[in-house]
């Protein structure tokens, strides 16, 4: 009963608290009721009524007393005070609606960029991805210390050995072939693009998938001879399917396959993903892939049994690799790598999510030194104000509450407006992200804020608070009142030895974030200006494959794409638009070799290439001859290096005229494994604008060929020509009697513009970040010197008046900031180089420590402080030393 | 929450009681202000009890938060607005079991006073 009525009035005491103005009115005409009835009576008693309200009053006792001793009773005194607190706060910044725009914005600016940060940091590293055991996961690959090859493929025969021999550690191993686009086709006439994958078919019960509709892949689909069956991504099906049941028998034919049939036989849920890519269908590997394969082109996953170290599991795999055959001297040095699938996932750019996250802290490094600075300033100011409060009787603690409060509401405010920057960046990053990234950020986490994310922005909050709720705070006990209560303020020294130590962390923050992203940008102009290997002017592919059905024997399908070259190429050359035209099947910066699987393909890639190739290209010849006419079929293979792969292979010697045995490329010859070492070139930025892995160049005639890109130099405007050269290669295509398919002309401008997309990105980012960065900085070295000046106006008016001139005044204050500056800009210098030691690997042919960066930014930071300084200082100099004297 | 504002905390006789005398007025006269119920006190103890509102209007919030009572607004006979306070069924439950509270101690009291008279 009793605990009954105690909670009942917790409730209700609570309730007071929303009823506050309304309960203080009624309690005033209550009392004043009283008041009145009391007076009355001794009114009735005879008395004049002025006596009898003196009487009553006298009788009653202290109405604001009384009033006092009701509202303790009524509410949680406490939690009163806290609405108060934050009733007054409001009020405060109410009424300083500048200092409060600038705080609730920078403090929104700062949380919102780091926030945002933090929700991609936090869903890339720690949200495990969508399956069961996604922690245990783990991304097998070749590597190869002693060529400093990483993250390489591994192949068919390696995946078996370790499926036989490490059985006692894994639950399985899966391998499977990087997403590859052909050309589908759903009913007669419609042909279609679908990124396709292979895989060995326990994938999806290893990833512990569970089937839409239908089954999932199974090993046992590798055996069946007569059709091959796939599995489709939810999307493919309502695509192409209309959602239709499988049991109407779904079927497409893939042109790129022989034979083409191909049956649906599941549907995986809606959203799986796997990799980076999206793919529209699931094959089973061993359906497609000769047996045995030599070929290192698969990526590979594992998952140990439970309490399976990563580490032995790598040992044990290492001394079954050990086993095969490994005597070639090509092939020492290869090991297996193993890293959690994650971390593959999100290798791309973890790298330069860290660092972003990292710039992103300095900034709000930079807003919270502002704001702290901007605090000490306003509680000189407020100085008054806290003397009178506290001479009214307000306690130390009491005002130490007050102020938490209003940061409180500051801080309340300011995370609110960030986390909805936040959102909203994250919606604009995904609209300007370069296409190759958007399919790496889809894998993230779709959710825009998950809890990590809020409790990130609650622990900034809270070290805000503690940060500068208690600063001040403590000043406000230290200082006697009643000094403040003596007119002029003028206040102790020692309030201000803070803020150049704050201003100076500030400017050491804003030059190493310019720095680092002076050192991006830099390497970004690099990488742009760097030569190529080729001339890129005016170039244009055009994909060009024999369509099938083409008879089935390879050679001879061959044979008739080299006789429709042989017609086509001295066709278009003798086009007066064209410059020059070549063949090559795998020419640089295409979107095929700049996608994720030619960067995972073998480090020693192959181009085949017609003879005219490296003159249209421009490339320039090193040492030996290229590829001419008389190369052909009848000889042993030739081919051409460029300059890495002659080193790679035969380092210090000069290869020309040396015989090449090749196993780890793309394809293997059984007829004739030793090729002839013709000549060799200069490198070329085959798969992005940063690299330059070794190329192997061969001769359209000595090699099996059925489709590549025709590469042509135009002279003359696009348009036109594009047209002339569609109508050339339909009529030979026609006469030959052959089927082609002809990809729209790709302009190698735009080939190499989307190269550098991603590294544009990047450095566009991160100066975004610096100058975001600087203009923070600035903002703070302005407030903080025009309140400098402010209160040392006394100073500088008596300075003037015995004889200092303006000028002299304004070098005094230059010199300080420089100073200020100086200090701050050799600590940012150190920050600034750890940063990009850490962040090497993204830089392009600069050093960490460019002294033309370094000297640069420097001087853009000098510039900006005295820029920010300027207009303080000029108001010192402007100083009118009586006026300024009388004034106070 | 039992503690000091407890009504039946014995050792705190001053609120106690005031608390009894408040709902032991409201009993009697039915619904009334707090200057009516002051008045009353007063009266009734002859004067000797003095009822500033500093005493009783915490008493009253808390016995209205308690739900011993309930208040609304009304008019005294002279057209003032006053708020006027009314017993609860509870509160007559607790008067009733107050009372006898205060009965048995009283005449427990009261034997210890006898022998010593003389």
């Amino acid at each position: 009963m009793n605990s009954r009525r105690s909670i009942r009035r917790a409730l209700a005491r609570v309730g007071e608290l929303f009823y506050h103005g309304r309960r203080e009115r009624e309690l005033a005409e209550e009392l004043a009721t009283h008041l009145a009835l009391a007076a009355a009576e001794y009114e009735r008693a005879g008395l004049p009524p002025e006596e009898a309200r003196r009487r009553a009053r006298i009788k009653l006792g202290g109405l604001d007393a009384a009033a006092e001793a009701c509202r303790d009773r009524r509410g949680l005194r406490w939690l009163d005070e806290l609405a108060q607190d934050l009733r007054f706060g409001l009020r405060q910044l109410r009424r300083s609606p500048g200092f409060t725009a600038v705080a609730v914005l920078t403090l929104a600016l700062g949380i919102g960029v780091n926030a945002a940060i933090f929700s991609l940091l936090d869903k890339a590293f720690f949200r495990p991805l969508p399956y069961p055991h996604a922690a245990r996961l783990l991304w097998l690959t070749d590597e190869n210390p002693r060529l400093g090859l990483r993250r390489q493929p591994v192949s068919a025969e390696e995946v078996e050995a370790w499926q036989q021999g490490a059985k006692p550690l894994l639950v399985g191993i899966v391998a499977g072939v990087s997403p590859e686009v052909v050309t589908c086709q759903f009913r007669p006439g419609r042909l279609r693009y679908a990124t396709f994958a292979s895989a060995s078919g326990n994938l999806f019960s290893m990833l512990g998938v569970v089937q839409w509709r239908g089954r999932l892949l199974n090993p046992a689909d590798a055996q069946a001879h007569h059709a091959l069956v796939a599995v489709v991504s939810y999307s493919f099906w309502q695509r192409q399917f209309q959602s239709r049941p499988l049991s109407s028998g779904l079927r497409f034919r893939v042109l790129d396959f022989f034979p083409p049939e191909v049956a649906v036989v599941g549907v995986l849920p809606p959203g799986f993903r796997f990799g980076a890519k999206k793919v529209d269908f699931w094959i089973e590997y061993n359906a497609l892939a000769a047996h045995p394969d030599p070929r290192h082109n698969l990526w590979a996953i594992a998952l140990p049994r439970p309490g399976v170290k990563p580490s032995r599991l790598q040992a044990a795999l290492n001394t079954m690799d050990a086993g095969l055959v490994r005597s070639d001297p090509q092939e020492r040095g290869w090991q297996i790598a193993i890293e959690p699938l994650q971390h593959h996932f999100f290798s791309r750019i973890s790298l330069y999510l860290v660092l972003l996250f990292a710039a992103s802290g300095l900034v709000l490094l930079i807003v919270f030194a502002n704001l702290a600075n901007l605090f000490l300033a306003r509680s000189e100011t407020r100085r008054r104000e806290f003397s009178i409060r506290t001479a009214l009787g307000a306690g130390a603690g009491r005002l130490a509450r007050q102020r938490l409060a209003e940061n409180f509401l500051l801080a309340f405010f300011g995370i609110g407006f960030g986390l909805g920057l936040a959102g909203i960046g994250l919606k604009l990053l995904l609209v300007v992200l370069p296409p190759s990234l958007v399919a790496t950020f889809q894998l993230l986490h779709p959710a825009l804020f998950t809890m990590p994310e809020l409790g990130w922005a609650l622990l900034v909050t809270i070290a805000w608070m503690l940060l500068f709720a208690f600063l001040p705070a403590h000043r406000a006990k230290r200082f006697e009142y009643w000094r403040g209560l003596s007119g002029r303020v003028r206040g102790d020294r020692r309030g201000f030895r803070l803020q150049p130590l704050l201003m100076m962390a500030e400017m050491a923050m804003a030059l190493s974030l310019l720095l680092t992203a002076g050192l991006f940008l830099r390497s970004f102009h690099k990488l742009v200006h760097a030569p190529l290997g080729f001339q890129r002017r005016h170039l244009i592919s055009v994909g060009l494959d024999l369509q099938p059905p083409f008879p089935r024997k390879y050679g001879y399908a061959s044979a008739a794409f080299h006789a429709f070259l042989r017609e086509l190429l001295p066709r278009l050359r003798a086009l007066s638009g064209v410059a020059g035209v070549a063949m090559a099947s795998n020419p640089p910066l295409t979107p095929a070799a700049q996608s994720e699987s030619a960067a995972f393909a073998r480090a020693v890639d192959l181009s085949v290439v017609s003879p005219g190739y490296f003159r249209m290209m421009g490339a320039r010849v090193l040492a030996g001859r290229v590829f001419n006419a008389s190369d052909t079929n009848a000889l042993p293979m030739r081919v051409v290096l460029t300059r890495n792969a002659a080193k790679r292979f035969f380092p210090g010697r000069n290869p020309v005229g040396r015989r090449l045995r090749w196993y780890r490329c793309r394809f293997t010859r059984a007829r004739d494994p030793d090729c002839l070492v013709i000549g060799v070139v200069e490198d070329t930025r085959q798969t992005g604008l940063a690299n330059t892995e070794p190329l192997v160049y061969e001769s359209i005639w000595q090699e099996a060929f059925v489709g590549g890109n025709l590469i042509v130099r135009a002279r003359r405007p696009l348009a036109e020509l594009l047209a002339q050269l569609d109508a050339v290669m339909d009529g030979v295509a026609a006469a030959s009697g052959l089927r082609m398919s002809i990809e729209p002309a790709i302009l190698m401008r735009a080939q190499i513009a989307a190269a550098a997309a991603v590294p544009r990105f990047r450095s566009t980012l991160l100066l975004l970040f610096a100058v975001l960065a600087l203009g923070l900085a600035m903002l703070g070295i302005f407030g903080v010197t025009h309140y400098f000046v402010q209160r040392s106006i006394h100073d500088i008016a008596v300075r003037m008046l015995l004889g200092a001139s303006p000028g002299r005044v304004m070098a005094d204050f230059l010199r300080k900031v420089l100073l200020w500056t100086g200090t701050g800009a050799l600590l940012g210098w150190c920050l600034a180089w750890l940063a990009s030691r850490a962040a090497r690997s993204l830089l392009f042919e600069i050093s960490p420590q460019d002294p033309w960066t370094y000297a640069l930014a420097t001087l853009a930071l000098m510039v900006a402080a005295l820029v920010a300084v300027w207009l303080p200082a000029r108001s010192a100099a402007k100083l009118d030393p009586l006026t300024a004297l009388r004034y106070e | 929450m039992a503690g000091k504002n407890d009504p039946n905390h014995k050792r705190e006789i001053w609120p106690g009681t005031l608390v009894l005398m408040v709902l032991k007025s409201l009993e009697t006269m039915g619904p009334q202000h707090g200057y009516g119920i002051a008045r009353r006190i007063e009266q009734v103890s002859g004067q000797e009890l003095l009822v500033n509102y500093g005493t009783l209007y915490p008493a009253l919030i808390k016995l209205e938060q308690e739900g011993y009572i309930q208040s609304e607004w009304g008019n005294t006979e002279n057209n003032r607005r006053a708020r006027y306070y009314r017993l609860a069924p509870a509160g007559r439950k607790l008067l009733a079991e107050e009372a006898r509270a205060w009965q048995r101690a009283h005449d427990l009291l009261a034997r210890f006073w006898r022998p010593q008279e003389p």
